[in-house]
């Protein structure tokens, strides 16, 4: 198995990536919040959009996926394929099934959030 | 590191690949475990979209953004010490490794800072929230998963630590070298995941 390793460059790059990610998506959130959008779907997508790209960041540089075989790569692969489609299931059930309560229910008792 | 080769392996390749294909399949039943409370997150922010947002805008975003610059810096910290390990410059491995086994460190005293701001508003999990500025059950969800998915991943920056100090003590040993460290590199990647959960609970949890 040849390897061809991963440069001390390509880490300061993926670093520096990361930080530029998270500060992009700190400064979108404000964004999002002083326009008058609120948070919301579309702010949510944007940020998980990007935390995707940071993970990718990480596993492929930081977690030499770049410099592995496909086996260990189809690993990541599959696991994060089936844990989108349980929460895209998931959401999909809730948002679409009417017989769930609308919020705020169920009533919690009296003296619930007293204590 | 034994020196004699396993003799299950034909080659040390091989040995170092079932190591590595191993580390995986444990970190996919990581993030299936951590995948659990986000397929939650998920069902109850689309049940209470309302009360999930006001709760994320009642949360300290310096707190967890702090957290997140420190944990990114962490990572690359942990990633130098396989580079320097591999570029034969051992020595700087065991200081790399404590550097950041105290950033994980100071990660968790923040985040002991933040739970006690929670623990004296009363935003507890389940049956013990009692936070009178949010008495909705949207936010009593939303507080209760946010202490199920810090907690757990603080008990995993907690075990990542234990991680780190091992094996800041094999290399202070000369225990890796250039050729054979692929230990190094299975408890790095270890390190690397508490990251990962990170960058996700970090949006959902305080920004949108």
């Amino acid at each position: 198995m040849a390897k061809r390793h991963i440069s001390g460059k390509a880490y300061v790059l993926t670093y520096v990536a990361l930080l530029v990610l998270a500060t992009l998506t700190l400064v979108l959130s404000w964004v999002f919040k002083r326009s008058g959008l609120g948070g919301g779907a579309a702010s949510l997508a944007v940020a998980i959009g990007i935390a995707a790209v940071k993970a990718f960041l990480v596993l492929w540089f930081f977690m030499h996926l770049a410099e592995q075989r496909f086996a260990n790569r189809l690993v990541v692969l599959v696991s994060v394929t089936l844990l989108g489609i349980l929460i895209a299931l998931t959401a999909t059930d809730v948002a679409t099934r009417h017989t769930f309560p609308p919020a705020p229910r169920p009533t919690p008792s009296a003296g619930f959030y007293e204590r | 590191m034994p020196l004699v080769l396993d003799e299950q392996y034909s080659s040390w390749a091989r040995r170092e690949h079932a190591l590595r294909f191993g580390m995986w399949t444990f970190l996919a039943s990581e993030i299936l475990l951590f995948g659990g409370l986000f397929t939650l997150y998920a069902g109850y922010r689309t049940m209470y979209p309302a009360a999930f947002e006001e709760a994320i805008r009642h949360n300290t975003v310096a707190y967890g953004t702090v957290n997140t610059y420190i944990l990114l810096t962490s990572s690359f910290t942990v990633a130098l010490t396989v580079w320097a390990v591999r570029h034969r410059r051992a020595r700087w491995a065991p200081w790399l490794l404590l550097a950041t086994a105290l950033q994980g460190m100071a990660f968790l005293v923040l985040k002991g800072f933040e739970y006690r701001e929670h623990i004296k508003e009363g935003a507890l999990p389940g049956p013990f929230y009692h936070w009178a500025e949010l008495p909705t059950f949207g936010a009593n969800r939303f507080y209760t998963l946010y202490w199920v998915a810090t907690g757990l991943h603080a008990l995993h920056v907690t075990a990542g630590i234990g991680v780190l100090l091992w094996m800041m003590v094999r290399a202070a040993r000369r225990a890796y070298t250039a050729e054979r460290h692929v230990m190094l590199e299975m408890g790095t990647l270890y390190w690397h995941l508490v990251d990962v959960v990170w960058i996700f609970l970090w949006p959902l949890l305080y920004l949108s």
